[in-house]
């Protein structure tokens, strides 16, 4: 059988095989990326001096790299790309379009003015947290509000959700010209996403979310699941629309608020986790787990070519992570104009 | 009074109601058959007695009680619906749709227990899909695909189960080899079926009462036999017929002239 069914005392479940190797395989890839991270780069350490570096037994120079530049920024790498490669399996799920990801239809953006706007008025980024969520769940509300009349239609959804994410991009270019220089710099973070000069701050930050969320997500997984199918089915099934998709959108912008505030909007990690974990996998949406892992590759590659770069010429990583789903973009739209025409 | 009934129902979507005061008794262990033109309100019945959509005035009754207080899980317990040119999720399995029919018995920790797998395993046999229990729904034939959907709402392990027009856009042998399933598997697990058919000749020859409905009321009900004639023909499709007994059974066979 290509199927896996697990059981133990009150659980059970069932697993395609080829989901199982497809997550485990990303998972080694996932730890191999990280370890190279490390390790190499444009000062070089041994195995033996990370592990001693880890055990705070390495020399002061090992110790701080490591300690204090490497592993925050490794550890939230990850966990803004688990965050936002799982924020953007379930919109995407829920809406049955690849295009209707948080970062394509305007939550990522406006968790980024969000961020913006709190460390613009309180001149500190104590409170960017808060502003992050408040801006993705204003964003969210506006455009649900937007497309009310239209049911979800999803394809109404992604129209205003682009022209939102553009009308947002300007306010917040609007801000950027009306705030005085010294603060531009900091701010770019939250516009265009950055992972460099991360701190343990941004680490506990986003890896706190997850730890609230993403239970709550895999819980949910199984409601999100039964949503895919025809309202009528769904409903009959007994499972609630109303509820199973205000939950959906709720830890999604949970997720990505999270994501925001400990590394800016990283464009395209959510975009292009889910279509790459199913190319792959072949397994009927919604995988969390999988585009999960998928997000934190793509995330870490992107700080990679970040850091390969010489010194003077610095680019934040939100850079790369868009160089990474502009393909993958056209590619979808390719598909799904096909599909059309079919 | 039976398990499934309606008391001066009155079904619409805002606006004017699609159906007027219908109150109906749905015959336990029997297959009935809803049939009538166009937009006189057959699927609106259909989508009412399966919860999806609320009454205006007056109330459909699962064992007495008004199935809009019932909660939606307990509902989906005892009531299965197959709708109308159900689609799968690309990439979905037969075994996947039919486990998806688990649903109302499953929790996010539960999702496959041995009564599960014993129940989709079983459903699988008896539509005949056992062999293709890991394609894709969407690689299967229109007869294959309807038997998956059908496996689907066996699963759901209900003794209610609602058809809306299972036949559509099956060509003619599939047509009669869904309904001979739904024959028997009624049969087999004693279930109290109610279809929405378009073709009046199948619905005579498959169920056991026939409701037919026009213009929003029910112009009359009861066994083909009694309902199928040349008068009521008439009164419900506004055409003029001759009824002849059908080549099966006892049941009436349709002419239109």
């Amino acid at each position: 059988m290509s199927t896996l069914t697990l059981r133990f005392a009150a659980f059970s479940t069932r697993v395609p095989r080829r989901l199982v190797v497809v997550n485990a395989a990303l998972f080694v890839v996932l730890l191999a990326v990280a370890g190279s991270g490390l390790l190499g780069g444009t000062y070089p350490i041994g195995v033996t001096e990370l592990m001693a570096a880890l055990s705070g037994a390495a020399d002061p120079v090992t110790q701080m790299v490591v300690m204090e530049n490497r592993l925050p920024r490794l550890l939230t790498a990850l966990g803004v790309g688990l965050a936002f490669g799982m924020a953007g399996e379930m919109v995407q799920t829920l809406l049955r379009n690849p295009l209707a990801s948080p970062d394509v239809i305007g939550f990522s953006a406006g968790a980024g003015l969000g961020a913006v706007i709190i460390v613009a008025l309180t001149g500190a980024t104590g409170l960017v947290l808060p502003g992050a969520l408040a801006g993705g769940a204003l964003t969210a509300a506006l455009l649900l509000a937007l497309v009310w009349n239209k049911g979800m239609n999803p394809g109404a959804i992604v129209l205003v959700g682009i022209g939102l994410t553009v009308t947002l991009g300007v306010v917040t270019d609007l801000m950027m010209v009306r705030l005085d220089a010294n603060n531009v710099g900091e701010l770019v973070k939250w516009i265009m996403g950055s992972l460099s000069a991360r701190s343990w701050g941004d680490t506990g930050l986003v890896w706190a979310g997850l730890a609230v969320v993403a239970p709550l997500a895999a819980w949910h997984q199984f409601a999100l699941a039964r949503l895919t199918m025809a309202d009528d089915v769904t409903a009959t099934l007994g499972q609630s629309l109303v509820q199973g998709r205000v939950i959906t959108i709720v830890l999604a912008v949970v997720l990505v608020g999270f994501g925001v505030a400990a590394a800016g909007p990283l464009p395209f990690v959510a975009f292009v986790a889910g279509p790459i974990a199913h190319g792959l996998s072949r397994a009927p949406r919604p995988t969390l787990l999988t585009a999960a892992l998928v997000g934190a590759l793509v995330t870490l590659l992107a700080d990679h070519m970040a850091q390969a770069l010489p010194g003077f010429f610095v680019l934040p990583a939100g850079i790369f992570t868009a160089l990474i789903g502009a393909p993958v973009l056209i590619w979808v739209l390719i598909v799904q104009s096909r599909r059309r025409r079919r | 009074m039976t398990q499934l009934s309606t008391k001066n129902l009155d079904l619409g979507y805002g606006g004017a109601p699609v159906l007027k005061d219908i109150t109906l008794d749905i015959p336990d262990g029997q297959i009935t058959a809803v049939v009538g033109p166009n937009a006189c309100g057959k699927s609106t019945l259909l989508r009412c007695l399966a919860r999806l959509i609320k009454p205006m005035r007056g109330e459909a009754l699962l064992d007495g009680t008004p199935i809009h207080k019932l909660n939606t899980k307990a509902v989906a317990r005892r009531i299965a619906l197959l709708p109308q040119s159900a689609e799968a999720p690309a990439g979905m399995r037969v075994i996947d749709l039919v486990a998806r029919g688990r649903t109302p018995h499953q929790t996010p920790l539960q999702q496959w227990s041995t009564k599960d797998e014993e129940v989709v395993t079983r459903a699988l046999a008896q539509v005949g899909l056992s062999e293709e229990a890991d394609r894709p729904v969407n690689d299967l034939s229109g007869g294959q695909r309807q038997r998956a959907w059908i496996a689907m709402v066996l699963a759901q392990d209900t003794g209610i189960l609602l058809l809306d027009e299972p036949t559509t856009f099956l060509d003619l042998h599939y047509q009669i080899e869904t309904l001979k399933l739904v024959r028997a598997l009624q049969q087999d697990r004693q279930l109290t079926v109610v279809m929405v058919l378009h073709d009046i000749n199948l619905a005579a020859r498959f169920a056991d009462h026939i409701v037919a409905l026009r213009g929003g009321s029910i112009i009359c009900q009861g066994a083909p036999i009694e309902v199928v004639t040349e008068a009521m023909i008439e009164a419900v499709y506004n055409l003029k017929s001759q009824v002849v007994a059908g080549p099966v059974g006892d049941a009436p066979y349709v002419i239109a002239l």
